[in-house]
């Protein structure tokens, strides 16, 4: 190998992991900014589904889901009076529950400092990057919306009670672990299965992982 | 053959059930919470030399002087990101011993940006609240996030020489 293809090889491999690493926390940063400025049109078609899940699936509870910037209010048709949950025309004001939308979406601007962070190459199936970008929204964004719905039955269950519980088909147990897995695990975790998916191919991942592993 | 599919559904196999688990009641109550109290101890311990208005009690850090405490809670405490590197380190081919020795390397690791967490947090909160929920809320998640996926490139790339990693392919 002459010196000219070695500069050459070397100005073309990937960047090893702790350069990665400092590209990904380079790229969080105007992908954060994005996310802040762009907060209410990021929520807005995600409050919109939920808001259309909601009161078809749960028509005598849910009056409305509505979006203030990134601040999302979910309404009820109950109120409380006298510390007792009853209809809203008899407590004269409905219950309603505030959720931060922004707890669920930063998924997106993590999952796009990966992506960015990741150089394209050759060696990567899928070379349209933007196109590869997003297809991986369009997973995260559902799990998005997924959240929002957890969330909400969440809220619902321990404002309304048994009100809710009793008739609602949703046990408490599987409301609660679906909060949980959707404010825990799903938001931090969901942008690096879907980048890892789509960079299993790239040659970053390739000398990131194992030389010798999915060759 | 080890596929990739196969290595997801594991992954996701182990990683629903230690979720479950630890949702449990008696697992929170018995593990999680005294190990979420030792976490607030530990830090008190280790900001104490520099900082001796600091106490912790139960999960809460608290600055004796103005009174800012933090609760260190659920998703707050490590397990969540040290669950998601078990169930990828298990659904790794690999032998036990090397899984074990990922999973304790990596718990420490784990703990030791989680720990920095806390005290960042502490601080940041009496500096300025909101840069405290915005950090605390957005940015930490990632990062610990990003913790794990490095603790496991590198647990891959030890074990990537092993006859057992060749047999992965995508």
């Amino acid at each position: 190998m002459t010196d000219l293809d070695q500069q050459a090889n070397e100005a073309t491999d990937p960047p090893k992991l702790y350069q990665f690493v400092g590209l990904v926390f380079l790229w969080l940063i105007p992908c954060f900014i994005v996310w802040v400025s762009l907060s209410s049109l990021i929520a807005g078609p995600a409050v919109w589904v939920t808001e259309l899940i909601l009161t078809s699936a749960l028509p005598d509870v849910v009056h409305g889901f509505t979006l203030t910037g990134a601040k999302a209010l979910l309404s009820t048709y109950f109120g409380e009076l006298d510390g007792e949950i009853v209809s809203a025309q008899v407590a004269g004001y409905r219950l309603a529950y505030h959720l931060n939308t922004q707890v669920l979406s930063y998924s997106l601007p993590f999952y796009a400092a990966l992506h960015f962070a990741t150089p394209a190459d050759n060696d990567n199936r899928d070379t349209n990057g933007l196109a590869r970008f997003g297809r991986g929204l369009l997973v995260l964004y559902p799990l998005f919306i997924f959240g929002l719905i957890a969330v909400n039955l969440k809220n619902l269950m321990l404002g309304l009670g048994g009100v809710f519980i009793d008739g609602s088909s949703f046990g408490a147990s599987a409301i609660g672990m679906m909060y949980q897995f959707s404010t825990l695990m799903i938001p931090p975790l969901a942008p690096i299965m879907v980048w890892g998916w789509q960079s299993r191919q790239s040659a970053l991942l390739q000398q990131l992982l194992v030389k010798t592993v999915a060759r | 053959m080890v596929t990739v599919a196969r290595f997801i559904g594991i992954f996701l196999l182990v990683l629903v059930t230690l979720f479950g688990l630890e949702m449990l009641e008696p697992i929170h109550i018995q593990v999680v919470e005294p190990f979420t109290g030792s976490l607030a101890t530990l830090s008190a311990w280790l900001i104490t030399p520099f900082d001796d208005s600091v106490i912790a009690y139960g999960r809460v850090i608290r600055d004796s002087v103005s009174g800012f405490a933090v609760s260190i809670e659920s998703g707050c405490n490590g397990v969540e990101a040290t669950i998601v590197l078990i169930a990828a380190v298990v659904a790794f081919p690999a032998r036990w011993g090397q899984r074990l020795l990922a999973i304790g390397l990596g718990f420490l690791a784990i703990q030791l940006a989680n720990i920095l967490r806390i005290i960042s947090l502490f601080y940041l909160g009496q500096w300025n609240f909101d840069v405290f929920t915005w950090i605390h809320l957005y940015l930490w998640p990632v990062l610990i996030m990003l913790d794990v996926l490095v603790v496991f490139i590198v647990y891959l790339r030890y074990i990537s020489t092993e006859p057992s990693a060749a047999e992965f392919a995508s």
